[in-house]
């Protein structure tokens, strides 16, 4: 299979994926209705959608570990990032979820996601077994949530304070890049499915010739995903927390003193 | 006059460099002017006059700081691009076996072409219009490999052999040097590279798989006793000299076919080569070989018979 | 102590004989940060003349081509120590005693967090100097390039103790670095006077506090580097030999994972300088405040994760390269938002053209070309000719000298008013500045041709090629004329330090707080603090009409951390970082096995057995701090002996297992594990044996009496230093004892 043929025609259209979607979807407007914010939850479901349809799909599926990294990061850090925004500002956690809006859990919770699944026997059942992969991307998700809720929590009072947002962004930061250059400088595979793929669509030769990916390199390139992609999202988190400690006006009753 | 010019590229490889230089000079040289004419500006306009109150008290312009945070942010990324294209044109993947095999030692470099057989030191001929896939060991320390007009540098490092192509478009005599330090003598660590036509260097290869023969003559003939019975068998080799098969310094089986002498230090003549013999550390102090005391006589014959290993 | 003088009276004081020898113990056993930042500044400027000395004899040595003026290893050892002085002995003090002296003025406090490390601090500066040239008698300088590349650093190459005199100076300086960049952030967030909030800090404050965050994380990198390079070199290791199965690209790694961030260490304090006087020369606030204080943290970040472009040709796969080239494209993006912010404070300024704003102008465009052939080592293919030639040469010395060294001198300029009383001759530093800008341009930037023709760096010397010579000799006259600078300089600051102008409180009519007291401050720096609404309190002060909008609120009733806390925290994160070097390290090696023992040698229950002690002594300090709160005397001294009695147990079991794997035959030379093994368990049972020492200190004063004094924030850094022990070990036990059970 070419590389033009492979990208028209390895949309996988998971019926499984789609309804969850449209459910998701029905949902969130029967919950918030005009109150949310449709065009970031929109985003997060298109993300999630070409997660799983799109061809780098396929490439995940047993292919590729760097689609796969691909896959994890845009489920862990983009879409749930998107969820939190799209909420409306009256949401709150209800008491036993009240837990989960501790820093140190958000922190355990969004690197234990990147540390956990790449653990050789999780990662390698994550991508034979299927009900693995859905516990794993239910996972990610949630995990993913609970991270950024400290962050990009609805309201302003349930978030934390921004020189503690650097603080608890750049540690995170810290704990995957360290992830990141132990999958890059591995001199062996950390997901052994990925060494010697099953062929199933007819792709490794174009991969391994015409792309030049050796399963080496695959994992180098899932290793630097992790670590410098992943990290510029940091970074920008980091700068967005500092545009919001600077743009936080002077109280009024101190501008009357002046 | 031999340069090492890399504003002067005689190969694909160093032209698609060249290229993506220029590209990107162009765009270096806009952002200079502007800026250092922004700054020119406000010297000449803004300079304080006695008497002056203070300005207007201006605190900045968000929307003048995006825009100055995404045109830079736009020239990256097309700098990137280009220098995506450009890695995969200078740089392409190995080939299967390599063409020709380039050793770093200190301070010398060994060539074996693995396909002849051939083995020399500092001197690396190659055929015009043709890629060599070359691998870069090193047998001590780090050594950088860097002939300027034909190729990107890339470092010799021990125990992780690694990889260039290299390519000469005509006939010509093309220098450069180790470029990353590695001792005492990394200043006089120099590389020439000679591209002949094809045929030529054929002619080349099967010269210098003869076995090394020396004019015939009593001198000569002392002088290869001398070279048997001196240490020098320990360290160089000479095919076709029983006992004479060990690498640790540069294969002298056609040493006197070589431009220069102690990989670029001296040009190669029966007087330096003389010299050269005597007192190696007074020419190049800190190479391996050491002083061997010879008399004047045994310098004759030592030299008579290196000088006609062609 | 005898600290109340200032040094206009030192000055007075040194002209009469019979005060003199008063003054110099009182010089010497200063904690006073305006003292010790002076201190900083003569070392720098005493080291710098060294370094110029050096780098004269290496033009001098370059003028004409085969030159045999110098052997060629006294060159190497001249280059090694030039790079190594201007960087380490140099440059990094300098900054840190500007930001020494003027950082606690610019924030109302009246001195640095912890005075004494502040000495210490500084005293490491000397120390690590006088170590690393103390190599010349013994046996010769290190003669490997300031980034001592393995194996070339290594004994079998290296065989003279030049290089493990430089490895021990520069870890003693990496630690003396590692205790300023604490202090400063000890300083800044817990010592600010009423209304300086953290969003109204002066940029100065704001990029050395940044700053000091990178020190943080990248100088406990090096210094595990260099504790692994003098493992090989000392105890028969191998960790950067190939021929053992080592990596010399490990240390390129390592190095330069410290490496680049050091580029920024040095260049952010430069931001600094030159953030705070353009605008005080414009008479315009900064252009975008936010944005310069926010690219400093965006610097500071990508910083950490762009060191592989110094590696580009060492084949670490095009997967890193072009990984690589992305991250360090876009560090240019934050700094070119600063180079237009800096142009943009001049546009529709006033300008006054001072010494101060002429070095900082020719800082500009001199960083500009820095920046853009900065970039150019991004483009990888450009690198991988440019790389190790006379290029980067000429690129990182328009960096270093271009940029840095004139923001510093500007500063000088800027600042020796307040240290001094006095003003500097704006003649004598008008001809520094056209001498240095004469003399800087024409030594380098002629370098970058000679580069583009084919000169590598650090040749001794180089055969008559086209061109080469007589750019070699323009490059080498423009010395003389930085030579010229350097001595008017030194000159200036001597005479002006006697006769200079009396500068007043607030010559360049400033607006920060240290212009707000007198030059030279009083010990105690502020006599009362002008109130504090905005980012320039005294423009409030001189315009009442139109005063700076208030920024963020007044936090004046807020209550700052306590300064231990944040101090003991700040130096848990250091270690972190030098515990984390060493664990990838040990990962690296542990994914590459080979014959010999390896981790199924090790007695894992009854590691675990002596863990479990380790463990429990963290739960007997709490034990005892709670004894300590509720003032139970009893309590407290009896849970403190108990930890100390278990971390002596886990101890005696560590000794215990190296005891029986040197009775098998494994010590540290067997094979890449032991090395690893030995390096990593042994710096932790090294840091367990120094909180065992801080312990059972502890447990002598509490015995001998009184504790509950001020000292319990002590007892809790103690505390949260032995908890941080406990948590390495965690990891050390994961990955050594327990990962090898799971594979």
């Amino acid at each position: 299979m070419t590389t033009y043929q492979f990208f028209t025609t390895a949309w996988t259209w998971n019926s499984i994926v789609l309804i969850l979607s449209a459910l998701a979807a029905v949902g969130y407007f029967l919950t918030f209705g005009q109150r949310g914010r449709p065009l970031y939850f929109g985003a997060a479901l298109v993300v999630f959608l070409l997660v799983f349809i799109s061809p780098f799909s396929a490439l995940a599926n047993g292919y590729l570990f760097s689609a796969h990294m691909l896959q994890h990061i845009l489920l862990v850090l983009i879409v749930p990032a998107l969820l939190l925004l799209s909420l409306p500002q009256s949401f709150s956690l209800r008491p036993p979820l009240t837990y989960l809006s501790y820093p140190l859990i958000g922190w355990v919770a969004g690197v234990g996601a990147m540390w956990l699944w790449h653990a050789p026997a999780l990662c390698n059942a994550a991508t034979t077994s299927r009900a693995v992969s859905a516990i794993q991307t239910t996972s990610l998700l949630l995990m993913g949530s609970v991270f950024w809720w400290q962050v990009l929590a609805p309201r302003e009072a349930q978030r934390l304070s921004p020189p503690a947002g650097i603080v608890y962004l750049f540690t995170a930061c810290t704990a995957c890049s360290v992830l990141g250059m132990i999958l890059t400088f591995a001199p062996v595979s950390i997901c052994p499915v990925y060494q010697h793929p099953v062929d199933r669509l007819g792709m490794l030769s174009t991969i391994r010739g015409n792309w030049g990916l050796t399963s080496d390199r695959d994992q180098q390139i899932g290793g630097l995903l992790m670590w410098v992609p992943m990290c510029l999202i940091y970074v920008t988190a980091i700068l967005a927390q500092l545009a919001r400690w600077h743009s936080s006006p002077a109280p009024q009753t101190e501008k009357s003193n002046a | 006059m031999h340069t090492s010019n890399a504003l002067d590229p005689q190969s694909p490889l160093a032209r698609a460099i060249y290229d993506l230089g220029i590209v990107s000079g162009v765009v270096f040289a806009l952002i200079f002017i502007i800026v250092t004419g922004a700054i020119i500006y406000a010297i000449f306009r803004f300079r304080a006059r006695e008497g002056e109150p203070d300005p207007k008290q201006i605190a900045g312009n968000r929307k003048v700081e995006i825009a100055w945070t995404v045109i830079p942010f736009l020239i990256v990324v097309f700098l990137l691009v280009m220098t995506l294209g450009a890695m995969n044109r200078a740089d392409p993947p190995p080939a299967p076996s390599p063409d020709l095999v380039v050793t770093g030692h200190q301070f010398w470099w060994q060539a074996d072409y693995p396909g002849s057989g051939v083995i020399t030191a500092n001197e690396i001929h190659i055929p015009t219009g043709k890629p060599l896939s070359v691998r870069l060991e090193s047998k001590d320390v780090l050594h950088e490999f860097w002939v300027p007009k034909l190729t990107r540098k890339m470092t010799n490092v021990p125990g992780q052999p690694n990889h260039i192509w290299l390519q000469a478009d005509k006939p010509g005599i093309y220098i450069g040097q180790c470029s990353e330090f590695c001792g005492t003598q990394h200043a006089w660590m120099r590389i020439v590279v000679v591209a002949d036509e094809p045929s030529k260097f054929e002619e080349w290869q099967r010269a210098q798989l003869l076995p090394g023969q020396a004019a015939a003559s009593d001198a000569t003939a002392k002088g290869l006793a001398l070279f048997q019975t001196s240490t020098c068998i320990n360290c160089h080799a000479i095919r076709g000299v029983a006992g004479a098969d060990l690498r640790v310094a540069p294969d002298l089986t056609h040493v006197a076919s070589r431009k220069q002498l102690a990989a670029g230090i001296i040009e190669n003549t029966p007087a330096n080569m003389r010299l050269w013999l005597k007192n190696p550390q007074h020419i190049k102090p800190g190479a391996l070989m050491p002083d061997f005391e010879f008399t004047d006589e045994q310098l004759d014959q030592l030299t008579e018979y290196l000088s006609t290993l062609r | 102590m005898n600290g109340t003088t200032t040094i206009a009276e030192f000055r007075d004081a040194i002209l009469d004989p019979a005060k003199r020898a008063h003054y110099r113990l009182a010089w010497i056993s200063t904690v006073d940060h305006k003292r010790i930042a002076v201190l900083y500044m003569l070392t720098a400027l005493f080291f710098f003349v060294v370094g110029g000395v050096e780098a004269l004899f290496i033009r001098l040595q370059l003028a004409v081509p085969n030159n045999h003026f110098l052997h060629p290893d006294t060159f190497n050892q001249l280059f090694t120590m030039h790079g190594t002085t201007m960087i380490f002995l140099v440059v990094m003090p300098v900054v840190f005693g500007l930001a020494n002296y003027v950082l606690p003025l610019q924030i109302g406090a009246r001195d640095m967090a912890f005075p004494r490390l502040n000495a210490f601090g500084f005293w490491c500066v000397p120390f690590g100097g006088i170590l690393l040239h103390f190599s010349v008698l013994a046996g010769g300088a290190p003669a490997v390039g300031w980034f001592s590349y393995a194996p070339l650093s290594e004994t079998p190459y290296s065989s003279s103790p030049g290089a493990d005199y430089w490895a021990v100076a520069l870890f003693v300086l990496g630690i003396g670095s590692i205790s300023f960049a604490i202090n400063t952030i000890a300083t800044v967030i817990s010592l600010r006077g009423p209304g300086m909030t953290m969003r109204r800090l002066p940029l100065f404050t704001w990029i050395n506090f940044v700053n000091a965050f990178i020190v943080i994380f990248a100088l406990p990198v090096l210094n595990a580097g260099l504790a692994m390079l003098l493992i090989d070199r000392q105890l028969q290791g191998h960790f950067f030999l190939p021929f053992r199965g080592g990596s010399p690209v490990l240390w390129q790694h390592i190095f330069w994972a410290f490496g680049h961030p050091e580029v920024y260490i040095m260049a952010l304090p430069a931001f600094a300088i030159v953030s705070e006087i353009i605008p005080v020369f414009s008479r315009k606030p900064i252009f975008g405040y936010e944005f310069v204080a926010a690219s400093s943290v965006a610097i500071a970040v990508l910083s950490l994760g762009v060191w592989g472009h110094h590696m580009f040709t060492v084949g670490m796969g095009r997967p890193l390269d072009v990984f690589f080239a992305i991250s360090s494209m876009l560090i240019a993006i934050p700094t070119g938002v600063k180079v237009l912010n800096w142009t943009a404070t001049m546009l529709g300024g006033r300008i006054r053209f001072d010494v101060p704003m002429l070095f900082c102008i020719a800082f500009l465009i001199q960083f500009l070309v820095a920046g853009i052939t900065g970039i150019s080592h991004a483009v990888v293919p450009l690198d991988w000719q440019t790389k190790n030639s006379y290029f980067l040469i000429a690129h990182f010395h328009f960096v270093a000298v271009g940029a840095i060294v004139f923001a510093v001198l500007g500063g000088i300029q800027y600042w020796f008013p307040k240290m001094s009383g006095r003003m500097l001759s704006e003649t004598l530093g008008k001809w520094t500045f056209w001498l240095m800008v004469a003399g800087f341009n024409m030594t380098f930037i002629i370098q970058h041709f000679l580069g583009l023709l084919g000169m590598p760096r650090r040749v001794f010397t180089y055969p008559d090629l086209p061109h080469w010579g007589w750019m070699n000799m323009l490059s080498t006259t423009g010395v003389f004329f930085m030579s010229a600078a350097a001595l008017i300089l030194v000159w200036n600051l001597a005479t002006s330090f006697f006769r200079g102008k009396v500068a007043g409180d607030n010559p360049w009519n400033a607006w920060t707080l240290e212009w707000a007291t007198t030059s030279p401050p009083p010990h105690e720096n502020f006599i009362a603090l002008p109130p504090i609404r905005s980012r320039r309190p005294l423009w409030d002060i001189a315009n009442p009409d139109r005063p700076d909008p208030i920024v963020g609120e007044n936090s004046a009733a807020v209550t700052l951390p306590d300064h231990n806390k944040v101090g003991i925290l700040t130096f848990i994160l250091s270690e972190a970082g030098f515990f984390g070097t060493l664990l990838l390290a040990y990962l690296y090696f542990y994914a590459r096995p080979e014959a010999g023992p390896g981790p199924k040698e090790l007695d894992v229950p009854r590691t675990l057995v002596f863990s479990i002690c380790l463990f429990a002594s963290s739960f007997t300090f709490w034990r005892s701090e709670v004894g300590l709160t509720k003032q139970r005397r009893g309590s407290m001294l009896g849970w403190l002996a108990l930890t100390i009695l278990l971390g002596g147990v886990f101890l005696v079991g560590q000794v215990n297992e190296y005891w029986k794997l040197f009775q098998t035959g494994v010590d540290l030379s067997t094979n890449m594990f032991s090395t690893t093994f030995f390096t990593l368990t042994g710096f932790h049972g090294l840091h367990v044996l120094l909180g065992l020492i801080a312990l059972l200190i502890f447990l002598w004063v509490a015995w001998e009496g009184d504790f509950a004094s001020g000292r319990g924030s002590a007892f809790k850094a103690a505390g949260y230093y032995w908890h941080f022990v406990d948590v390495v070990w965690v990891f050390v036990l994961l990955t050594v004892y327990i990962l090898p059970l799971i594979r």
